[in-house]
Order: C-alpha cells, then sequence, then structure tokens
C-alpha cells in the first residue's frame, strides 16, 4: 500500500499536471487528433475494406492512420520529462518538499510515475478503441498484438525517462537541446541517410542511445499478427523496459547529487 | 544527509515558492503528509498553524492568489506545522504588517519559553533583540561575533562607571591621561559617566576616583545595541 507521504506526492503531482494549461490543451488537441483519425479510418474501412480482413485492416490503419499521434505523445513526454524537476527547481517549490522528510529518490520516482501514467493514458487513448474494435471484429485479442502495443507504449516510457534524467541534472533549456540531440542521433544511427566519417560518429554516439526508432517494423508486425514468433518482441520489450529502468536510476542518481539551494 | 533527520525540522527559505493551484489549506495537509505525520491529529495541526499566522480566513483560497505578505504567512504555517522541535527560518519577517509581525514575533517567543530552538536570520536587528537568546553576526560568509544576547558585544565596548562628585572637573586631567572621557548625566544632580573599554584602566580609575572622595554609583558591563555591535564588527561600520 502506498505511504502517506508517496499518497501526498503523488496527489501533488496529479494537481500539477490537471493545472497545468500546456497540458489541459496538449490533451485536448490529443483528442481532437484522434477524433479526426477515427473518422477518417472509420470511413476508409467501411467503404474499402474487406470484411474478412476488416481486423487486420482496423490495426493497420488504426496505427498508420493515426502516425501522427506519435508526434503529439513526444511532445508529452518532452514537456513531461524535462519540467518534472525542472519547473519546481525554477519556482522554488521543489525546497519546501526537499526541506520535509522527503528522499529525492522518492520524489522523482513518483514524478516519473506519474508522467508515466500520463503517457500510458495517452497512448491508451489510441490503442483502446483500436485494440477493441480489432478484438470486437475478430471476437478475441491476439498474445502477439498484445505484445506489439506493449513494446510500442515503452518507447515513449523510455523516452520519459531519458528526458525527465536530463531534466534532473541540467536547466530544462539544456535538456530539451541535448535531449533532441539524442532523440536525432539516435534515429539517424545505421541508416543510409548518412556516410563517411558523419556516419561512424553518429554509430559510434549511439552506443549510449536507446535505438527504438529502427524496432517498429517488428513492433508493426506483432500489432497485426503477421508474426507467429514471440521471441523477436520480447526481446524488444525487453531492451526498452531495460533502457527505462537504466535512464530512470540515472536520473535518480543524478537529481540525488545534483547541488540544490534556495535563490537568496 | 538522512531525510528521516528532518522529521522534526521546519524550515522557510527567504525565497520560496508553493504550489499555486492549491488551497492554503491543502498547502498545509500535504506539508503535513510529507513530515510523516500520519492522519489522525492533521486537521488539528493545520488548524493550529493557521490560526498562529491568523490565515483561517483565506484558508480555502488558492495560493496563488496570496499576497506577499499572505505568502508569507503560509509559508511561516507550513514551517510551524506540528511544532517541529528545530525551525529553521530564513528572514521570516519580511513583507509582514506590523501586527503579524508582533505576532509573528509572540510565536517565536512562545517556542522558545516552551524549549524549542528556532534558529533564524534577519536584518531587522530590533527582531532580534525582541527573540533571541544568542546571537551571530556574519560578514561576507565569515563569522565576526557570536555570544549571548544579555552580554552580546559588551567586551567590544567595555564598562560604563557612574560616579558622583560636585567638582567632577578635577578629574579631567587623570582622565585625560587614561584617554577616557567624563559625561555629565543630564538631569541629575552631579551623576557622571564614564566608559572604559581597557580592565587595567578601569581599576585605576576606580582607585582614583574612590581615593579622592567620588562616590562610586555603579560599575557595569555595558550593552551596547545591536546595530552598533553590527556596525563595529562589520566592513560596514568601517565604511561609515
Amino acid at each position: 500500500m502506498m505511504s502517506g507521504v508517496t499518497a501526498a506526492l503523488v496527489r501533488r503531482e496529479v494537481g500539477r499536471l490537471a493545472s497545468g494549461r500546456v497540458l489541459l490543451a496538449g490533451g485536448l488537441f490529443a483528442l481532437l487528433f484522434l477524433l479526426i483519425a477515427a473518422i477518417s479510418i472509420a470511413a476508409d474501412l467501411m467503404l474499402n475494406g474487406d470484411p474478412s480482413e476488416r481486423a487486420a485492416a482496423v490495426l493497420i490503419a488504426g496505427y498508420r492512420g493515426t502516425s501522427g499521434y506519435d508526434a503529439v505523445v513526444f511532445m508529452f513526454v518532452l514537456y513531461l520529462g524535462v519540467s518534472q524537476v525542472g519547473a519546481d527547481t525554477r519556482a522554488g517549490t521543489i525546497f519546501g518538499i526537499l526541506a520535509r522528510p522527503v528522499s529525492r529518490a522518492r520524489l522523482f520516482v513518483t514524478g516519473w510515475a506519474t508522467s508515466c501514467l500520463t503517457i500510458l493514458l495517452l497512448e491508451v487513448l489510441r490503442s483502446g478503441p483500436i485494440m477493441g474494435c480489432a478484438a470486437w471484429i475478430e471476437g478475441r485479442v491476439h498474445l502477439l498484438s498484445l505484445l506489439g502495443v506493449l513494446a510500442l507504449w515503452l518507447g515513449p516510457v523510455a523516452m520519459l525517462s531519458g528526458f525527465a534524467a536530463l531534466g534532473a541534472v541540467i536547466p530544462s533549456a539544456y535538456a530539451v537541446l541535448v535531449g533532441l540531440g539524442a532523440v536525432i542521433i539516435a534515429g539517424l544511427a545505421y541508416s543510409e541517410v548518412l556516410g563517411g566519417f558523419g556516419a561512424s560518429l553518429v554509430n559510434a554516439v549511439s552506443w549510449f542511445l536507446p535505438l527504438l526508432s529502427n524496432q517498429h517494423p517488428l513492433i508493426d508486425a506483432a500489432i497485426q499478427g503477421s508474426v507467429h514468433d514471440s521471441g523477436p518482441i520480447l526481446e524488444v520489450i525487453a531492451y526498452r523496459a531495460c533502457w527505462t529502468l537504466l535512464l530512470l536510476f540515472v536520473g535518480v542518481y543524478g537529481f540525488s547529487r545534483r547541488d540544490l539551494a534556495p535563490r537568496v | 544527509m538522512d531525510p528521516g533527520s528532518r522529521r522534526s525540522l521546519g524550515f522557510l527559505p527567504e525565497v520560496f515558492a508553493f504550489d499555486r493551484f492549491s488551497t492554503g489549506r491543502t498547502l498545509l495537509r500535504r506539508f503535513d503528509a510529507l513530515s510523516g505525520q500520519g492522519l489522525h491529529g492533521r486537521e488539528q495541526r493545520v488548524e493550529v498553524a493557521l490560526q498562529a499566522v491568523d490565515l483561517e480566513s483565506a484558508a480555502e483560497n488558492r495560493v496563488g492568489s496570496y499576497s506577499k505578505g499572505m505568502t508569507q504567512r503560509i509559508g511561516l504555517a507550513q514551517a510551524l506545522l506540528g511544532d517541529p522541535e528545530i525551525l529553521i527560518l530564513d528572514e521570516p519577517m519580511s513583507g509582514m504588517d506590523p501586527s503579524t509581525r508582533l505576532a509573528v514575533r509572540d510565536i517565536l517567543i512562545g517556542r522558545r519559553e516552551r524549549g524549542k530552538t528556532t534558529l533564524f536570520s534577519t536584518h531587522i536587528l530590533t527582531d532580534v533583540e525582541a527573540v533571541a537568546d544568542s546571537v551571530l553576526i556574519l560578514d561576507r560568509g565569515r563569522v565576526v561575533a557570536e555570544g549571548a544576547l544579555d552580554t552580546f558585544g559588551s567586551e567590544a565596548v567595555g564598562s560604563t562607571i557612574v560616579f558622583q562628585d560636585e567638582t567632577a572637573d578635577r578629574f579631567d586631567s587623570f582622565l585625560l591621561e587614561m584617554a577616557v572621557k567624563r559625561e555629565p548625566i543630564a538631569g541629575s544632580s552631579g551623576l557622571q559617566r564614564i566608559i572604559v573599554a581597557d580592565p587595567m584602566a578601569q581599576d585605576r580609575i576606580l582607585a582614583n576616583l574612590a581615593g579622592n572622595g567620588a562616590h562610586i554609583v555603579s560599575v557595569s558591563r555595558a550593552r551596547p545595541s545591536l546595530e552598533t555591535v553590527f556596525l563595529r564588527v562589520t566592513s560596514r561600520g568601517e565604511v561609515e
């Protein structure tokens, strides 16, 4: 059961998220985006879909038709991750909390967990209707599809941990720049866009980064049920979970070591 | 630092902020929970803290709508929650109106009488004189003076000798020789005051006055005002 201190921290985080206008506006935008995408996908399936393949078509069209939603989720990840410690430090609200018998690790993990639930809620808003529709049409849920969805959800969670770790050790503006740089480098790693020394450099730097984008074909295949072996998707899940935990640990360690003092 | 060691600590920094979306009462409930206090007695502890800073009427308003003085008071209330053994306050009375300041002084005096420790920093020296037992003066990050308030700074000034003599001017050449000055006490009949910094000189002066028939009324350690000591021991005094 959650202790009184953790419960108070969670309630505070929820209050903070709920009172933020940026998040409220972002949430409404996300809902609007999904609504428009849903109408478009539904119309497309009704007009062109083959009834015998409709469940698979829902999954394919559902995720492809909402691929832009990844950008919306990414904006949330960026904002929530970087501002988790940064907003409190900038406002000075962190000192009142740290003056209490609350460890920095607990404060960080609680904030991360609340942000994580927010991101997962956004993902459920997309995946819930798509998976629900497919399951309703077919009358069953495929385990591989569920594993694919889990792998998909772990991507933003790993990125959230990375941005939160950066925001815990350096000022928010730098955390945004470094985080975006890391995302770009990870996206370019082992691609054919770059060549020569640039490619070698990017590939070398990417050893220290989670390479999430290369796994999308595997995740898509698992969600659509076009593969029958669960090994690769379990490997993707393990990879993303390990990065999440590692980055969470880095965030906790970095935040615990950070020199913080009230302004005088 | 072990977070548990902060269980009996209350703290208010000079520059602080609280979650603007919370009401005053919600904020105090949260801080009470963060202190590791159970639900039992929470409402009472919150009420006591609100009463102490006279914020009961605004307890249901959002902290974001508070004036500077009210924010300072809710800050003090969260530090006072549960009457902590040790209270650390940085400029606690800045932004407060005179009546609230007096009320806060009373709170701190009350804590002192209950044997609780309060460590507070301030530039308002009259507050220190009203509240503190011990004083420490920092100048550019260095401790330049410390001690009990009763005797604070008396070493820097020395003793005050009060004597009575109708023809006190006969001592002037001797006093000049001892590098001290006689001041008649206004409104008295022949009472004179001498401030002596050097203890050796004090003995010689007393012997001379008494030996020549002057009546020694009192010899006391002089305690100058904190302001005087502050100016004396810090570089600000040199500038002035």
